[in-house]
């Protein structure tokens, strides 16, 4: 599952941002990918599990560790390539591979139920396709998002 | 956030308007709090102006949700767009909570006969 992220043609439309490991951080990548998804006609609500997905896997390196590191900045890419939309996340927080993390609880009673691991569940879920790779010492996470035809993106709008 | 408040007979109508994420279901979670420690056990959580929820909200919802059954109110949920419903569906919250359609009915089966 872990394979390397795709390779991205030059040509492919990109936007690189830098952010702080905070919650401010995350309301600014936040405004970014609304920024680029505007700028690429696209419509921000027809993507909203993007934002679901970017906002989970932020608040969780702010709360787990991004502040650590040696930068507390936080790196995310935004490629788009025809309705596949791309995020790319990185950080030099601890070692953090979503993908090898147990199923959250599901199923349990309203007394019972605990929500850990909600946040990693729904980014796999809502995407199409989660990698992630530990390189450089830096943790690097690409989730990928095809935007529906029901939902096409921009049409119609300034 | 803007949170809307709105009494309606014993029931409180709490209307949060914007997205549930990390950044600002906190103050969905202080609205919440201070309803249940002014004793207000009788909650409606209207999502007709919610565009899309995190994991931080469903937090929030489930911890309002324990609280509640403790102290023998009722809280019912309304007008769950398909992004909010998705993420519910997804998260295994849909059958944790009562969800009606639309607010008056929420209200009606938040205090029957009131």
């Amino acid at each position: 599952m872990a394979a390397s992220p795709a390779t991205i043609m030059p040509s492919t439309p990109r936007v690189t941002v830098f952010v702080a490991a905070s919650p401010a951080g995350v309301v600014a990548a936040g405004n970014d990918l609304v920024r680029f998804q505007a700028d690429h006609g696209m419509d921000p609500e027809a993507a909203w599990p993007v934002h679901v997905a970017l906002d989970e896997i932020l608040s969780n390196i702010v709360r787990h560790g991004g502040s650590q590191g040696r930068d507390p900045l936080i790196e995310v890419s935004f490629v788009i390539d025809s309705a596949d939309l791309e995020v790319t996340i990185v950080d030099d927080g601890p070692e953090f591979d979503p993908l090898n993390l147990p199923g959250p609880d599901l199923t349990s009673s309203i007394d019972e139920r605990q929500p850990g691991g909600l946040g990693v569940h729904l980014v796999k879920r809502l995407m199409d396709r989660v990698e992630y790779a530990r390189r450089g010492g830096r943790n690097h996470l690409v989730i990928t998002y095809h935007v529906r035809p029901s939902n096409p993106p921009g049409l119609g709008r300034e | 956030m803007d949170i809307h408040q709105d009494h309606q007979g014993r029931v409180l109508v709490v209307a949060p308007v914007g997205r549930l994420d990390s950044t600002t279901s906190e103050a969905l979670e202080q609205a919440l709090t201070t309803a249940l420690d002014q004793r207000e056990c009788q909650l409606v959580v209207d999502f007709e102006g919610v565009t899309y929820i995190s994991s931080v909200g469903l937090r929030v919802l489930l911890t309002v949700a324990k609280r509640i059954r403790e102290g023998h109110g009722s809280l019912v949920l309304c007008a769950l767009g398909d992004a909010v419903r998705q993420v519910f569906e997804l998260a295994g919250f849909l059958p944790l909570f009562s969800i009606e359609r639309a607010r008056d009915l929420a209200i009606t089966r938040c205090a029957p006969g009131a």
